[in-house]
């Protein structure tokens, strides 16, 4: 089936008031859970989880909002804050019996990771983002003539009603336009996976946005408040990017260990969607950051 | 509306220009903004033409004006190539020189004619922006939040343009819905042809081509003109006070005087839409200013 990773376990876990994720468990020794991002769902770790099911216990949930998990209307910013989903996976581990664990994330998975890495210090031991900006940065980075590049950054911020509205008219066009635009490698992400990402892209339209939204609300927010506190990742921390640096007249790797004084940070030739595009890159830059 | 006025296509260099003309006395041009067409000034133009002959046109890419396929680097859609149709169409009725004034897009052609054919224009009114190089230049995330449609319809293609093609009425109203504060602006057939022109996909994709090349060449233009070229003639500048032009800038005048030694102007108390908003309060200020 296109929509599992093989010889992984699916189950359902309640991590909030009414909301459930779904997971799947994979491998056995000590924990990794496994963040996707946008738009995409668990299914983008299939490579990396499997190999790494060898020597961990390999946890690869749908965020809220996104995938077989729950998408509870947002009632306020707090439903799809970073904070909250961050929380949601805290608790996800511990229901499965995992109180610290190493934590890696893509993409919006990733501000999901760093905003655990800041919020449960204790229960992170081994941090790792793909290709994101902390999002304070990434603000300060994307904007005005550059902003063309995050457009849907900008266009999921805008107040409930706009971007669901545009975006629920031609799902696949704007889904698939960064699955094929920000894809190194098309042939990565085969058709019937293309298809299930569409499908749950699709079906999770009102969830999306919002988690947008909140990264332009009160995401900021969060880490504005930690910025000023001097609050950092704590832990070990890896950073695997594309080369936008170069192109965008910024230092990653700089604005990165501002956030993270114990930081390997990478760069790769792979795409956005490196976990597909190099998955053996991927697996081997996670063992060594748990090997710190 | 627009009685008396007649109706015109004009060919240029580039493509074809359609407008109106009417009136007697000296010339002025008046160009409109998104997502309009010339229709945005039908309560301006007839007190205008009580005194001056007015044209008003269509942008190239807009309304009934002609739309020239596009290039990579969006050069036909740049402002520059905007504003050369505009000195051709005014010439082509006999006109060298003229007064203008332009709101929105309009006013982003119209400072880019000035500074490009400075023999042309004699006065200058902008409507409700700074120039496009300053407000690139000063952004950050809460302009770029605020101006979202300008990341938005300069997205790469094709993907602004099947959104558009999608749903068009969206995007249009979403613009003459939340940018106005004074209800009913639009009369209900100035609205259906401002949604029905739009919808055009040959319109909708020279819209973002357009906003693309205001992303590249008409920020590199203007940053290449900032302290080197001036608009050599008198410049009025209004603006929507609780607008983002009012919101986002401390002093938005000192923005044009950087521009031009002779800038006047002020907030007007109204939405973006100011010539349909608060006609009266334009027509009064233009006739002051256009003397």
């Amino acid at each position: 089936m296109a929509a599992a990773i093989s010889g992984f376990d699916y189950r359902r876990v309640t991590v909030d008031d009414d909301v459930t994720l779904s997971v799947a468990v994979g491998g056995s020794g000590s924990p990794i859970v496994l963040l996707h991002g946008f738009p995409q769902t668990h299914l983008m770790w299939r490579h990396v989880a499997a190999d790494l099911a060898a020597e961990h216990t390999v946890i690869c949930p749908d965020l809220r909002g996104y995938g077989a998990s729950d998408k509870p209307a947002a009632r306020d910013a707090e439903t799809y804050a970073k904070r909250t989903m961050a929380a949601d996976i805290v608790t996800l581990a511990r229901e499965l019996g995992h109180p610290r664990f190493a934590l890696a994330g893509h993409d919006r998975g990733a501000l999901v990771a760093v905003r655990a890495g800041l919020d449960h210090p204790d229960a992170i031991s081994h941090l790792a983002a793909l290709d994101v900006l902390p999002t304070l940065d990434m603000w300060d980075v994307l904007h005005g003539a550059r902003a063309a590049v995050a457009f849907h950054l900008y266009l999921m911020a805008q107040p409930p009603g706009l971007p669901e509205q545009m975006i629920s008219a031609s799902p696949d066009a704007f889904f698939g336009h960064f699955l094929d635009g920000w894809a190194g490698n098309p042939e990565a992400i085969p058709a019937e996976v293309r298809a299930e990402y569409l499908r749950a892209s699709r079906e999770a339209v009102p969830s999306i946005v919002a988690d947008y939204r909140a990264s332009a609300g009160i995401d900021v927010a969060h880490d504005e408040v930690d910025r000023a506190a001097g609050r950092r990742l704590t832990m070990p921390v890896t950073v695997v990017q594309q080369d936008w640096g170069a192109a965008l007249g910024y230092d990653a790797a700089a604005l990165w260990r501002a956030w993270a004084p114990d930081l390997a940070h990478h760069t790769t030739s792979a795409g956005h969607f490196m976990a597909e595009e190099a998955p053996e890159e991927i697996s081997k830059l996670l063992r060594a950051l748990v090997a710190r | 509306m627009f009685e008396g006025f007649e109706e015109f296509d004009v060919p240029t260099s580039g493509t074809r220009i359609h407008g109106r003309r009417g009136g007697s006395g000296p010339p002025v041009l008046l160009l409109h903004g998104i997502p309009e067409t010339h229709l945005m000034w039908h309560r301006v133009a007839p007190v205008l033409a009580e005194h001056y002959t007015v044209v008003a046109t269509d942008l190239r890419g807009y309304g009934d004006s002609g739309k020239p396929p596009s290039t990579p680097d969006h050069e036909p859609y740049s402002m520059r190539a905007t504003a050369r149709d505009q000195v051709e169409v005014m010439r082509s009725l006999g006109y060298d020189r003229f007064r203008l004034v332009g709101h929105d897009r309009g006013a982003r052609c119209a400072y880019r004619l000035a500074l490009d054919a400075p023999d042309a224009v004699g006065r200058l009114a902008v409507l409700d922006v700074v120039p496009t190089g300053d407000a690139y230049r000063l952004a950050e995330m809460r302009f770029s939040l605020g101006y979202w449609v300008w990341s938005f319809l300069a997205a790469p293609e094709p993907v602004p343009e099947r959104f558009i093609g999608a749903a068009p009425e969206v995007l249009v109203d979403f613009m003459l819905d939340t940018w106005p504060e004074v209800k009913d602006a639009f009369p209900a057939e100035v609205r259906a042809e401002y949604v029905r022109k739009f919808a055009d996909p040959e319109t909708a994709h020279a819209i973002c081509e357009e906003y693309r090349a205001a992303a590249t060449l008409d920020f590199q233009r203007d940053e290449a003109d900032r302290g080197n070229r001036k608009i050599d003639c008198p410049v009025l500048f209004l603006w929507s006070q609780r607008g983002s032009v009012g919101v986002l800038y401390d002093d938005p005048l000192a923005i044009w005087r950087e521009w031009s030694d002779d800038v006047r102007g002020g907030p007007v108390p109204v939405g973006h839409f100011i010539p349909e908003e608060a006609p009266e309060e334009t027509t009064r200020q233009l006739l002051d200013f256009l003397r």
